[in-house]
């Protein structure tokens, strides 16, 4: 019997820091946007919760073409982006996002505008 | 022959969330030099918090749980020691000794040594099936327990012990709490939020006994039982002793540095040694919003504190002051706690307890100093704010509601 193994997925992406410095990214598929971020260190994704949607560190403006390719927010990852002062619809946790295929070519601006 | 000797400018004892951050942290502040992490787990640093919660049921896997990959580490040019604890520092000289016999000279020295599960000394509390829950090797042993209808004690009732009995619920154990006080939780928050707790525990099937004292743990060829003071016995397919933490100051503290209930940093980390910082759990810190000093045992001061001790190793002044903050996720609810709030006078409810849903606020005078909330996020990011501003509040509003909690800054009269 032959053993398939599961390669990983990669999925180009850039990332825009709040100083305008871009990443350009390999993201492993089904990881969070907030995990590859701190995988590369990009500035101003800090994950201090470790991707519980409970600390609002890692909040990702989201272009109106790619939000169709995200599932929808929770209202406490809503609430969070609330109490951060900035928009609900163009705002998502890195953490609740995971990279699929879909995002392929996708650029996400992150970090808390000053 | 004696092990080559080693010289690193930052040497950094610890390798959990304050030491991993605290490396992170020195590259994004731009230190060029060498960096030696050392843990004592096998591991790459990794998170601690989903131990109790989705990696026990398993929903969360290994690889999610890493903070710093090995290759990451080797990206940031920061060498990680692992499985080689450092059993001396010797200030004198500068230097640390591993147990391996390796001595490394530091130019600087940083100490994330987090803590230890506090021991209960009794009968039978050595067994295989008597377990507790900080690292992963501890989730490790207790997973294989997960069982429908094995049975499962907690001795403590503390957040690791609630939190573990709801995996163990979900996985179908039968479990109960056993705790010696009056109140679950009752070391950190105060009764109705105890008695909130107990109530969802008892809905969710846990047998909850308070005020009850362990005498011993009895294994026999078919069973385990906890044997209570009053002689009341309790089937344990697993024990899990969760009694709270001590901090890991010994090598600290035997090194000549100031420690009392931790390692004693002042506001910039620093310990009384000026080449020492220190963060996380293992330290004892003054807080500004507790008016005296305080250790605390959350990630979030590993993470905030390790920050500001990066800043200090490279000769920045970045003053701690942080409002604290804890989560913690039982069955469908978000705890968050935020603030100190031990020395507050009135408190006010907003919402409802039996609607799963509300916020205690604790306040000094007039003034907001903490918040324990249930599904309340809002509240809870809200309040991070007003306690950091430590302006007076509007108690009427306050208790409403469906008022935003941002919304209930006293208005001064101009």
């Amino acid at each position: 019997m032959t053993q398939v193994l599961d390669a990983a997925t990669y999925v180009p992406l850039t990332y825009i820091d709040t100083t305008g410095k871009s990443y350009e990214i390999r993201a492993k598929a089904g990881d969070t946007l907030m995990l590859t971020a701190k995988a590369h260190s990009v500035h101003g994704i800090d994950g201090d919760c470790g991707g519980n949607a409970a600390c609002g560190t890692c909040l990702t403006r989201v272009d109106e073409s790619i939000r169709a390719f995200l599932p929808p927010s929770s209202e406490d990852e809503r609430e969070i982006i609330d109490s951060l002062g900035v928009s609900t619809n163009e705002h998502r946790l890195g953490c609740q996002i995971r990279v699929t295929p879909d995002l392929s070519g996708c650029t996400f601006h992150v970090g808390q505008p000053a | 022959m004696s092990p080559s000797n080693r010289t690193a400018d930052i040497v950094v004892i610890g390798a959990g969330h304050a030491g991993s951050t605290l490396v992170i942290e020195l590259r994004k502040l731009g230190h060029g030099g060498s960096i030696i992490l050392i843990g004592d787990e096998a591991l790459a640093p990794y998170q601690r918090p989903p131990l109790s919660k989705n990696y026990l049921t398993g929903a969360d896997t290994g690889d999610r749980l890493t903070l710093l990959s090995v290759e990451k580490m080797q990206d940031l040019k920061i060498e990680f020691l692992a499985q080689d604890p450092v059993v001396a520092i010797d200030r004198g000289v500068h230097a640390v000794r591993l147990k391996s016999g390796l001595q490394i000279a530091y130019g600087q020295l940083a100490l994330t040594t987090g803590g230890r599960n506090r021991s209960l000394s009794m009968p039978g509390d050595n067994a295989k099936n008597v377990l507790s829950m900080r690292t992963l090797a501890d989730a490790e042993r207790l997973r294989p327990f997960l069982c429908p209808d094995n049975s499962l004690v907690v001795i403590g009732g503390g957040f690791i012990g609630l939190e573990v009995a709801v995996s163990a619920r979900k996985a179908g154990m039968q479990v109960a709490i056993l705790e010696a006080s009056s109140n679950v939780l009752s070391r950190v928050t105060v009764p109705e939020v105890s008695q909130f707790f107990e109530r969802i525990h008892r809905e969710a099937g846990v047998d909850i006994r308070k005020s009850v004292q362990v005498s011993r743990i009895e294994h026999g060829l078919q069973r385990s039982e906890v044997v209570l003071n009053d002689g009341s016995r309790i089937p344990a397919d697993c024990t899990l002793i969760g009694v709270g933490m001590v901090p890991n100051v010994e090598l600290a503290h035997e090194s000549g540095l100031n420690c009392d209930n931790g390692i004693c940093v002042n506001e910039y980390a620093r310990t009384s040694d000026p080449r020492i910082v220190a963060a996380g759990d293992c330290t004892n810190h003054p807080s500004a919003y507790a008016g005296r000093r305080v250790r605390l045992e959350s990630v979030q001061n590993a993470v905030d504190q390790s920050r500001v001790a990066a800043a200090t190793l490279l000769g920045q002044q970045r003053p701690y002051c942080v409002v604290p903050w804890f989560w913690s996720d039982q069955y469908d609810l978000k705890f968050q706690a935020v603030g100190l709030s031990t020395r507050h006078g009135e408190r006010i409810l907003r919402g409802k307890l039996e609607n799963s849903a509300f916020s205690i606020c604790y306040l000094s005078g007039d003034r907001l100093i903490a918040v324990d909330s249930v599904n309340r996020i809002a509240d809870h990011m809200q309040a991070r704010k007003l306690i950091a501003a430590q302006v007076p509040v509007d108690k009427e509003r306050l208790a409403d509601i469906n008022q935003k909690l941002s919304d209930c800054v006293l208005q001064s009269e101009q």
